[in-house]
């Protein structure tokens, strides 16, 4: 009788220390378990099944509530010139089958990505992208031998980059940098990420996948390094109704993104406990149109415009309280949005503005549009309303085809577009520098010219478009020209960097093209090629390209010659943030939101919330907010109170 | 009726000895041939409205993901990226050599990888999820049989009194509420208020309850009707009357004399309610999320996910038409009359 007792206390003491902790959580989106695909596994190799050089923390005032610190990598340093990293790696770190985490497969894992046999892996949302040589093995004309990517030892690890990218580290993070465990790639190429053989270096593991269905997580027994949570196995379940789920207990969290889900749960007595809301990372507001149009041109017009619109109309009234009001291009709370000034909503000086443009209580505006996609669009409503009601103008709404709005959006220039108005918002990928302006970059890019420079810039590009329809360069003559001209605006183009008091844009923008050659290198190596072209397609081919990067020229020179004094400090600003580190280009982007907002061209108005119920004992939940999101990642930090 | 012979396999079964007749084997090589040309033209139809659809996966992608910030057309990130893209898909060449080269695929099963999954091949995906989808279609049906036909028998029997009322009022709201609204009312009251059962999956007999009661709701009331119908029809018949003048009572006449004939009906609506209740899971499997090929197809719709959206309607229009085939071949077997002609 003692024995049973003993013995059933036994086990009621192990039943207590050593039961799993088991969180369940919505997550879709997952085909496989290759870091590189641009799908939903890259967020979850980001910290959790994977550990990159570097990885994400919390951090509540940056872009995307997290902050980059380093993960595999120890310390590293840069060379002078910003091109060669050299990565010092933890001795300690593990693979989920025991095996070191070294130098070699960091340099594997990117030379895979950089190879011409994997060409559907997307370079773009990759740090591998500047990595020297990275275009020429990609195409196949250098061996991979040659990408700026070597292990010294199993833990140095140095890095070449084609051109300086301080905020490199900041891409380190990605699923497309992680390391790949080169055995079992090697053995298993095509499905090397099946659980059966997978093998990671992320806190977690995985123990078995059903596509669209279920993810399950176990803790990796080799992982080594911070861990603050407790949870040994984590459920993730693609699909279905999640408020219902989580109703039912099938499910410890869940997201909610319709209006009714969020009003009931606020309404509901316990699930209003369980409420959890943070600002999401993405801005949405309106944009010009591009069209040539100058009716948006008096910058009196477009304040009024920003200034007639009451936000918390918006906000509460028509998106149901699931957004926030900002007044930068970014989160109302994040650090930037602090610094950043925005222009305030006040009915009258907006009719008082408008009246000293000319137009007093809207008579005599021309007409104008209001462009959206889709069903409808509640928040044009409210705003065309607005501006009915403040400023007596009146905008028309017109609904378009999708692809159509997405031009308009994001195209130069849109001719065929009335002058108007449309909705724009700012997505974000990463937290890089380049990734501070959120969108807020058309402003300079865009807009800010003179009329007559706008409509030249519009010929350029319509000259460089039509020239992939057009032939010629087939007679030495026609490359003479080229190279002619070529030279002419290279001289010129000369002249404008050496005018250029500023540092950073002479240096970093206005020497380099967006490739790895300068323009006048670019041309000349077209004309090599085609003195080799043996095909009248191939001598085409190359003339286009030459006549493109003339165009391009041409078109630069334009810009830097006619601009606005507001554009050309905002691309000071600009070159001042990507050739930055993060934190200082933080400081530049807070001036840059600036001078964007005042310029109002484009008019941020709220940012979404991101609203998740959680289950009270279920603690340490960060929301990954970057595109692919709202969902949930860095799983280690989940804690279960017992 | 001046029909062509195949058109009635039943004239060229010889069920009475078992052999299968030629002009059996005839017919159906010629409807399986018919399948084959209809499957072409579905598949060219498919890729050329396609083709006219504005917006591409790309671009979508493109935007959605913010390449368009990160990446001008001269970029030679986005440039290598669009160039493996097409190269891997083949969509550098002509609308006519991707249709051809797709068929060539077709003919053996084979897919290639869809846009969005890359790793795999689509054929390997609707391996992985057939069974799943077939598994939730057939118990649908089944469940839609065994409810719906003793209630049309009901129905019939008691004609005119209130429990033929309220069988057909039933049956009428079945028909007229789709799926997924019925899902959600499963869900609703078997799962949260009542928490007998699981919201969602497919593990088990437990969450299989739901989405088959949800997907069934609609079979079941249009078989329930057509039961109803096809059974008063037949019991004003002849046959019947002369059954019971024999001195047949109730019982024998109608299970022995009345029901077969009443059923033939209900085969020919079981094969369009099969492709009703394949386009069905796709609602059905995302909200009870079953990991089948509706969740799969939905996706492709979505992202404009070419290969697979392709692949999708071609699984479904083979699943019609061999389903339609079926009937037709049950349809012979069944109806004495026309094996007796």
């Amino acid at each position: 009788m003692r024995k049973f007792v003993v013995g059933f206390l036994m086990v009621l003491v192990a039943a207590f220390y050593f039961s799993e902790v088991v969180v369940q959580l919505p997550w879709s989106g997952v085909t496989n378990f290759d870091p590189y695909y641009w799908q939903a596994q890259h967020i979850l190799a980001q910290g959790t099944i994977f550990e990159g050089l570097f990885g994400y923390v919390p951090d509540s005032k940056s872009l995307g509530g997290v902050k980059v610190v380093p993960a595999v990598c120890e310390s590293y340093t840069v060379s002078e010139d910003g091109l060669t990293y050299t990565f010092y790696l933890r001795k300690d770190k593990r693979w989920s089958n025991g095996d070191p985490v070294t130098a070699y497969d960091f340099e594997f894992a990117w030379k895979r990505a950089a190879s011409p046999e994997t060409p559907t892996l997307p370079l773009w949302a990759s740090p591998v992208q500047y990595i020297k040589n990275v275009y020429d093995c990609k195409s196949g004309a250098k061996p991979l031998d040659e990408l700026g990517v070597k292990a010294l030892d199993d833990y140095t690890l140095q890095v070449t980059l084609s051109r300086p990218m301080p905020s490199f580290i900041n891409m380190l993070v990605l699923g497309g940098a992680m390391p790949l465990h080169r055995k079992t790639v090697q053995e298993h190429p095509e499905d090397w990420w099946k659980p059966e053989y997978f093998v990671g270096n992320g806190p977690y593991v995985i123990e078995s996948f059903t596509p669209n269905y279920e993810i399950v997580l176990v803790r990796n027994k080799y992982y080594v390094g911070d861990f603050p949570g407790n949870v040994d196995r984590i459920v993730l379940k693609a699909g279905g109704l999640g408020l219902q789920q989580y109703l039912a207990g099938e499910i410890d969290a869940v997201f909610i993104t319709a209006v009714g889900d969020y009003v009931f749960a606020l309404k509901n007595k316990q699930l209003s406990k369980e409420l959890h809301e943070e600002s999401g990372v993405q801005w949405v507001g309106y944009e010009i149109t591009r069209s040539l149009s100058p009716v948006f041109d008096d910058i009196r017009i477009r304040k009024a415009l920003a200034m007639a619109i009451d936000k918390k109309v918006l906000t509460d009234i028509v998106l149901g309280g699931m957004a926030i009001p900002t007044h930068a291009y970014c989160s109302p709370d994040s650090e930037i949005a602090e610094a950043v000034k925005g222009i305030p909503y006040d009915p009258e000086q907006a009719k008082k503005l408008l009246a000293e443009a000319g137009y007093p209580n809207g008579k005599g505006f021309p007409k104008v549009k209001f462009y959206i996609t889709g069903a409808s669009d509640p928040v044009a409503e409210a705003l065309v309303d607005q501006w009915k009601k403040v400023l007596g103008i009146t905008f028309e709404i017109e609904n378009i085809e999708s692809g159509q709005f997405s031009t308009l959006q994001w195209s130069d220039f849109v001719p065929w577009a009335e002058p108007g108005v449309c909705t724009i918002g700012g997505p974000v990928n990463w937290q890089d520098s380049g990734s501070l302006m959120q969108t807020a970059d058309h402003t300079f890019w865009y807009y800010d010219y003179p009329a007559e420079v706008r409509q030249k810039l519009y010929e350029l590009r319509e000259k460089r478009e039509s020239v992939l329809r057009e032939e010629g360069g087939k007679t030495e003559e026609e490359w003479k020209e080229i190279l002619n001209r070529a030279q002419e605006l290279w001289e010129k183009w000369q002249e404008v960097v050496n005018s250029e008091p500023d540092e950073f844009l002479k240096k970093y923008f206005l020497l380099l093209a967006p490739g790895e050659l300068t323009f006048i290198e670019q041309i000349n190596k077209l004309y090599e090629e085609w003195k080799k072209a043996t095909t009248d397609e191939q001598k085409i081919q190359l003339w286009r390209l030459a006549m493109r990067a003339i165009y391009n020229q041409e078109y630069s020179l334009v810009v830097y010659t006619g601009m606005n004094p507001t554009n050309r400090e905002a691309r000071r600003l600009w070159a001042r943030i990507l050739y930055s580190p993060y934190d200082e280009a933080v400081e530049y982007a807070k001036k840059l939101q600036q001078l964007c907002v005042d310029l109002a061209y484009e008019v941020p108005l709220y940012v979404q919330k991101v609203v998740y119920l959680a289950k009270p004992y279920l603690k340490g939940i960060v929301p990954y907010k970057f595109s692919w999101g709202p969902t949930f990642f860095l799983f280690k930090y989940l804690t279960v109170e017992k | 009726m001046n029909s062509e012979p195949w058109d009635f396999p039943g004239l060229l079964l010889n069920m009475s000895n078992g052999v299968v007749d030629m002009r059996f084997l005839k017919f159906l090589l010629k409807r399986l041939l018919t399948i084959a040309i209809s499957m072409v033209v579905v598949i060219v139809i498919t890729y050329v409205l396609m083709w006219l659809a504005p917006g591409n996966f790309f671009e979508l992608q493109r935007v959605r993901d913010a390449i368009a910030r990160v990446t001008t057309p001269d970029d030679p990130a986005y440039q290598a990226t669009l160039k493996g893209f097409e190269e891997r898909y083949g969509l550098n060449n002509p609308l006519w050599k991707q249709i051809l080269m797709y068929l060539k695929g077709a003919v053996v099963f084979k897919f290639g990888p869809s846009f969005s999954d890359p790793a795999r091949n689509i054929e390997d995906l609707i391996k992985e999820k057939f069974p799943i989808t077939f598994t939730l279609a057939l118990s649908s049906i089944l469940f839609a049989l065994v409810v719906g036909v003793p209630l049309g028998i009901l129905a019939a029997l008691k004609k005119n009194t209130w429990i033929d009322y309220t069988a057909m009022t039933v049956s009428v709201i079945g028909v007229a509420i789709p799926s997924y609204v019925v899902a959600v009312f499963l869900i609703l009251i078997f799962s949260i208020y009542l928490g007998w059962l699981p919201t969602s999956g497919w593990e088990g007999i437990r969450t299989k309850i739901l989405p088959t009661i949800a997907l069934a709701l609609g079979p079941l009331a249009s078989v329930a009707r057509f039961t109803r119908v096809s059974l008063l029809d037949t019991l004003n018949q002849d046959f019947i009357r002369t059954a019971y003048a024999k001195g047949g009572d109730d019982r024998t006449v109608i299970m022995k004399h009345a029901l077969r004939p009443s059923m033939i009906p209900l085969v020919t609506i079981i094969g369009p309610q099969m492709a009703y209740l394949m386009v069905g899971t796709v609602w059905v499997e995302n909200i009870f999320r079953i990991p089948g090929l509706g969740q799969l197809f939905a996706n492709a719709a979505v992202t404009r996910d070419y290969p697979l959206l392709v692949t999708s309607t071609f699984i479904l229009a083979l699943a019609v038409m061999i389903m339609n085939l079926i009937v037709d071949v049950l349809y012979a077997i069944l109806d004495p009359r026309i094996k007796l002609d």
